[in-house]
């Protein structure tokens, strides 16, 4: 149960759990965990991305109302619950910011329309954490910087002085490594 | 129309596009391969997925007094359940299935038939149409069908999208929906099939804006 969880046991199945009782109750209890776990890390994703201050905190509160209001669109074999806000605030910065990209997304209603489920994504992202605190450093700098700064493979190139050819392969090595988890082995 | 996937985006063009750090040009021909194409929707959400667990990771950001209270406030205000109307310039999922365009490709140039596009001319064969998408290089190539591309490489990264007919380069054989991911050192000289005009878009990043002085210091050293 909801309330019984301590801190450390809420993984990714306890925060499906929520996300089931928000759609299927509109149980506000359950929201708002999800509110005060997770809204501290958009805000800090939206942050780094180069949001303003003020304006990443309405975005970040957008992010988790459409938690909220789309919640019975969340389907726990599809994604994490990470993996759905995640997609929602990469699309509402890039919507602010980069506003020329959206043109390259499909919006949230195409997609519940035309994304068959994809069973072979394990939904609980707490091991993928640990894939990601585990690689080289420089495969982190690049992943970071692509996640977090929205940065292109020649932008971080520049910035890092790496070859573009070692941003490329570092990239592919990360994701070498994410693949194992998600247990596709090529 | 589109027979089996055979070519695919790099693992880090599809990162990236998850990230959101792909230039709009390039992104917007990975966005339509996805209709196309399942197998990298699914590497897509993988990728989503390793950017939940990084945004999980993230040195919080608590927000300011009075936010939580105004988000319960907001919860009340909200209608509960069905998914808001799509955007009034989102096309239909229903005229969309009619058009011969990819859906993304569609929102961007309001037509449904290549024909009905503004070719242009380029030289014999080959005609184009120029996309504006504001972040980098976005185009429409029409191959005559049996025509000979001039062999060239690429000014640097390029992305294209078959998206009616096939041509034959060194790479291999290129049908509707596969997916061409080259870098700058790729020479090839496609052949468009005989039997139908090629039609491609092609994605290009834009050449870079560097700010600073330091950046402009070493600029002309760097190649991009």
């Amino acid at each position: 149960m909801a309330k019984e969880a301590t801190q450390q046991e809420r993984t990714g199945a306890f925060w499906a759990d929520c996300m089931e009782r928000v759609a299927g109750e509109r149980d506000k209890k359950s929201f708002m965990l999800l509110f005060d776990h997770f809204s501290p890390r958009v805000n800090a994703y939206l942050l780094g991305q180069g949001v303003e201050a003020s304006l990443a905190e309405d975005l970040t509160q957008d992010a988790l109302l459409a938690l909220w209001n789309k919640a019975h669109l969340y389907k726990r074999e599809k994604a994490a619950v990470s993996t759905w806000l995640f997609r929602v605030a990469r699309n509402l910065w890039i919507d602010r910011l980069r506003k020329q990209r959206g043109i390259a997304y499909e919006s949230d209603e195409n997609l519940t329309e035309t994304y068959e489920p994809e069973p072979s994504i394990n939904a609980d992202g707490d091991r993928l954490l640990r894939v990601i605190e585990q690689l080289p450093n420089n495969q982190a700098q690049v992943v970071y910087k692509s996640y977090y700064e929205g940065k292109s493979h020649s932008e971080i190139a520049l910035e890092t002085g790496m070859p573009l050819g070692s941003v490329k392969s570092s990239l592919r090595l990360a994701i070498r490594a994410f693949r194992q988890h998600f247990g596709d082995n090529e | 129309m589109m027979g089996h996937i055979e070519h695919h985006p790099n693992d880090e063009t599809i990162l990236s596009y998850a990230a959101g750090s792909l230039p709009a040009a390039m992104a917007l021909v990975v966005g339509c391969h996805l209709q196309y194409c399942s197998a990298c929707r699914e590497r897509v959400a993988q990728a989503d997925a390793v950017g939940g667990s990084l945004m999980s990771q993230l040195q919080e950001k608590p927000l300011s007094d009075g936010r939580r209270e105004s988000m319960m406030a907001l919860l009340d205000a909200s209608p509960s359940g069905e998914a808001s109307p799509a955007a009034a310039h989102e096309s239909s999922p229903a005229a969309a299935s009619r058009s011969e365009l990819p859906r993304l490709l569609r929102n961007l140039v309001d037509q449904d038939d290549f024909d009905s596009l503004p070719w242009k001319s380029i030289v014999p064969g080959m005609k184009q149409v120029d996309l504006k998408c504001g972040e980098g290089d976005a185009k429409l190539l029409r191959i005559a069908a049996g025509k000979q591309m001039p062999v060239h490489t690429h000014r640097g990264h390029e992305l294209t999208l078959i998206l009616r007919g096939g041509y034959s380069d060194s790479l291999g054989k290129f049908n509707a929906g596969d997916f061409a991911d080259l870098d700058g050192s790729v020479e090839h000289q496609p052949i468009a099939d005989a039997d139908q005009d090629c039609i491609c878009l092609a994605g290009m990043d834009a050449p870079l804006e560097f700010r600073g002085w330091i950046a402009k210091l070493v600029q002309p050293f760097i190649k991009i």
